[in-house]
């Protein structure tokens, strides 16, 4: 019965009350038929009659309740792109719970009005209308049996669910791929996509549905289409919950939901060459770099098709010059984005400016000197260690796997902490991808240079390379800032830093990094773990696989969620990526992309 | 109260038919009994010999009370007097009420204020709100003449008062109406392009909705208003012929 009023919506109430009334005016007419004093014949008939009033009332009342329930779901069907024949079927086979609600009513009142009427010994004279109502009302009866909610194909939760939280939108989109439903989790800020994080399982039970993340949060709720809702509750791993009203939208609704602005504007997608700035980038069209325009457009259709997952931005520069420079997912040329650890390759050139001008002697520099002020709190084995086995990642400190993932700080406290850990492996060696060394590189600028690492780009890479907006305030911390990854930089400057080291540090005409460090920096020091990969001081190096057999060779930042500034010296080229592949597993997957569309291109016109 | 009014009495006990059609009944023989009484006396009769006359005159038969009960309750009169004659109680006829004000308004949800509602009906939706609009100016003119004080002996004023079922009949009607046309168009869509049949069809169906949403709800105010004025009418009625049966004196 609660089932039956949540699933009429409103009318479930009304439809209830009346329910009510009939009950009660049924057993105010057997009481009286009981008492069998007054004027029995005409207080009999009346009561009947108000039996069947009061059950017509429901009956209309029910039909009024689809006809509303029907025209809500309608409207949120119709505004989807795809009408899908299996939710229509589901919605309608809701949509008629208050007109059998009513029409159940009405058939209770027939019922009690005939048998009263017998027992009154009164002529039974069906009105013509009854047949075809007890007809009508054993189709519904049956229609509902055979209706009942996820017995029938398709998922009333196919769709985009929105969940607002503070500055985000979460949009829960679920979807069925044969057998499988599937559920994934778009962060959206304003009309910008961030990224996307896959439901480890979903399972929808007609209306009902829950999807588990790997975070172990839960979502358990059930779909009232009549209402354009996802209503039930959010379970957190701790055992919290809290319950949430999910509204129905258009995935249209959100312009960046789709890489282009549109599910179909991938068709329409035409190259033409980069707006000319005055920031220094010379643009050109693809063709006049040996850049086969067909392969960039087929490239971005392959992002819009969503084979490189969440991509933001894309940037091509060939022979100095940008000759592609394309935004998804509602980013701009004017949106700073995070490049995550792509700021540890910054980091690097920092360093080389440092020794350039004099103030770190160079990599052989034993980094313990920058922090006198813990001498007394060092760990073992930091006697050995030098800058350039910060740079390489392999101090081979004693940090937990924990710490060596998760730290991200800076500061004095942070400082102290880092120099407390001993050496337990061989530095040089033992090569170990742990971000909190990388933030060491704060108190060595500022021990070295006096300014935080900040002021010292600016005014030695940012202001030379005419960057003029950055943001670099995220996890600062006395001033020191976070060197492993919380720079945002606009996606053309990050373009600049790569073309500035395909050109041996100088950018503009003017060497801004010296070509020594430049050289030394992104050679191969060390292999990366298990991987082919090499690692050079924070940039890494590999062969970039262009066709069967072939490969490239490339330089690059990389960062956590498919940020990359990736240099090719052998094509003259480079390539800049922002994206929001964080969470979905897809961070290398835009590497696929350029192998596929970008390289082969490039790589066919080699000399 | 009327110098008739044992006699009256006499007749009410005979007619066959229920209230308020019965007060009614009562009502026009009164009225009837008082005009020719007042013709004889103008022609010079006695008062008390044009009394025994006009009650010689209405000594009316059974056969004649019978033709008189037919004219009274047609078919449609007998039905919509079974159905006013409804929710009699106070707690019914505020249920009743609280779902005219609030239940249909509340559950609909402030769909009524959408304009989108109107546009996604058929064109009809228009029609059906000028008869609405209709049937509420004259459910208050009527509510008007019937919560006023009336002259004494003055007929209750029922006239226009059968329009209101009308109206409600007419705007489920048209209801219907929009909903098939529309599907006739829909089909005619349908036949030119087969492939976009299921968004043919739920757009039809989704017009369908809204339209009967409007004519639903307007019918069911329509009929609502006239329910409550007709009960009205029935209780001056009731309490006229209730008071011409009094006995004199």
């Amino acid at each position: 019965m609660p089932g039956l009023i949540r699933l009429s919506g409103p009318y479930g109430y009304i439809l209830s009350l009346l329910a009510l009334v009939v009950l009660f005016v049924t057993i105010r007419a057997i009481r009286t038929l009981l008492r069998g004093t007054g004027p029995r014949a005409v207080v009999i008939r009346d009561q009947l009659n108000a039996v069947l009033f009061w059950g017509a009332v429901a009956g209309v009342m029910g039909f009024l309740g689809q006809c509303d329930g029907s025209y809500r779901a309608l409207s949120i069907i119709l505004r989807a792109r795809e009408i899908s024949a299996d939710v229509v079927a589901e919605g309608f086979v809701i949509s008629f719970v208050p007109t059998l609600f009513g029409l159940g009513i009405l058939g209770f009142s027939v019922a009690a009005w005939g048998c009263l009427r017998l027992l009154a010994r009164a002529p039974v004279k069906l009105p013509p209308a009854l047949p075809p109502l007890f007809l009508l009302l054993l189709l519904g009866v049956f229609g509902c049996s055979r209706g009942t909610p996820g017995e029938r194909p398709g998922d009333l939760a196919e769709g985009v669910w929105v969940m607002e939280a503070g500055p985000d939108q979460f949009l829960w989109e679920f979807s069925r791929d044969g057998e499988t439903l599937g559920c994934v989790v778009h962060d959206m800020v304003g009309s910008r996509k961030m990224n996307e994080t896959p439901c480890l399982e979903a399972v929808a039970d007609g209306p009902r549905v829950t999807a588990s993340m790997d975070t172990g949060v839960r979502l358990e709720g059930e779909v009232n289409l009549a209402r354009g809702l996802l209503t039930g509750r959010l379970l957190y791993p701790d055992g919290s919950d809290m319950e949430v009203d999910l509204p129905w939208h258009r995935r249209e609704a959100h312009p960046g939901f789709f890489p282009l602005g549109d599910a179909e504007a991938s068709s329409s997608y035409s190259y033409s060459a980069p707006e000319e700035r005055s920031d220094g980038w010379k643009v050109a069209p693809a063709a006049e770099v040996g850049i086969d325009p067909k392969a960039l457009v087929e490239m971005v259709e392959g992002v819009a098709r969503g084979e490189a997952g969440v991509l933001h931005s894309l940037l091509v520069a060939r022979h100095g010059r940008l000759v592609m420079e394309e935004y998804f997912h509602g980013f701009g040329p004017e949106t700073l984005h995070r490049i995550a650890s792509c700021t540890k390759s910054v980091s690097s050139l920092l360093i080389g400016l440092a020794i350039q001008g004099g103030d770190i002697s160079g990599p052989d520099a034993p980094v313990a000197g920058f922090f006198p002020e813990y001498r007394s709190a060092l760990g073992s084995g930091w006697e050995d260690l030098t800058l350039e086995h910060l740079l390489t990642m392999s101090m081979a400190l004693d940090w937990s796997p924990e710490e060596a993932e998760n730290l991200h700080a800076t500061g004095q406290e942070f400082f102290r902490r880092a120099l407390s850990h001993s050496v337990s492996g061989t530095p040089g060696r033992d090569w170990a991808y742990v971000s909190a060394n990388v933030n060491l590189v704060a108190g060595i600028l500022h021990r070295a240079t006096g300014m935080h690492a900040e002021a010292f780009a600016e005014e030695s890479l940012f202001h030379p390379l005419g960057i003029e907006s950055w943001n670099w305030d995220y996890g600062k911390t006395e001033g020191f800032n976070l060197m492993d990854g919380s720079l945002q930089l606009l996606p053309r400057d990050m373009a600049k830093i790569g073309q500035m080291v395909l050109d041996g540090g100088r950018w503009g005409g003017k060497q801004i990094v010296s070509e020594d460090w430049i050289r030394i920096s992104t050679r191969r020091h060390l292999q990366a773990g298990e991987g082919s990969e090499g690692y050079g001081y924070l940039w890494w190096l590999m062969d970039a696989p262009v066709s069967e057999g072939d490969s490239v060779p490339v330089v690059f930042a990389n960062g956590w969620g498919s940020q990359f500034i990736a240099v090719f010296p052998t094509l003259d080229l480079v390539m800049v990526t922002t994206g929001g592949n964080e969470y979905n597993g897809k961070h290398l997957a835009v590497a696929q992309l350029l192998g596929q569309y970008l390289l082969p291109a490039v790589s066919r016109l080699r000399p | 109260m009327s110098q008739f009014s044992s006699h009256l009495r006499h007749v009410a006990s005979r007619l066959p038919i229920p209230e308020p059609a019965r007060s009614r009944v009562l009502l026009e023989i009164a009225t009837d009994m008082e005009d020719l009484f007042r013709h004889l006396v103008a022609g010079g009769m006695e008062e008390e010999a044009a009394a025994t006359a006009v009650a010689e005159q209405f000594e009316l038969s059974d056969d004649a009370l019978q033709e008189l009960s037919l004219i009274h309750s047609s078919p449609v009169s007998r039905s919509l007097e079974s159905l006013s004659g409804q929710a009699r109680s106070t707690w019914e006829r505020v249920i009743l009420g609280l779902m005219a004000l609030f239940l249909i308004p509340g559950a609909a949800g402030g769909l009524f204020l959408q304009p989108t509602l109107y546009g996604d009906a058929s064109p009809l939706a228009f029609l059906l709100m000028a008869i609405l609009t209709l049937g509420l100016g004259l459910g208050l003119w009527k509510a008007i003449a019937l919560f006023r004080p009336l002259p004494d002996g003055a007929p209750v004023p029922r006239q226009g008062l059968r329009t209101l079922p009308g109206l409600s009949l007419l705007l489920l009607s048209l209801g219907f109406a929009g909903v098939w046309v529309e599907l006739y168009r829909s089909a005619l869509a349908i036949r030119r392009a087969p492939e976009l049949a299921l968004r043919y069809l739920v757009e039809w169906l989704h017009m369908a909705c809204a339209t009967m949403v409007l004519a639903l709800s307007a019918a069911l105010l329509t009929a609502l208003i006239w329910f409550f004025l007709e009960n009205r009418a029935a209780h001056l009625e009731e309490r006229s012929a209730a008071a011409i049966l009094e006995p004199q004196g």
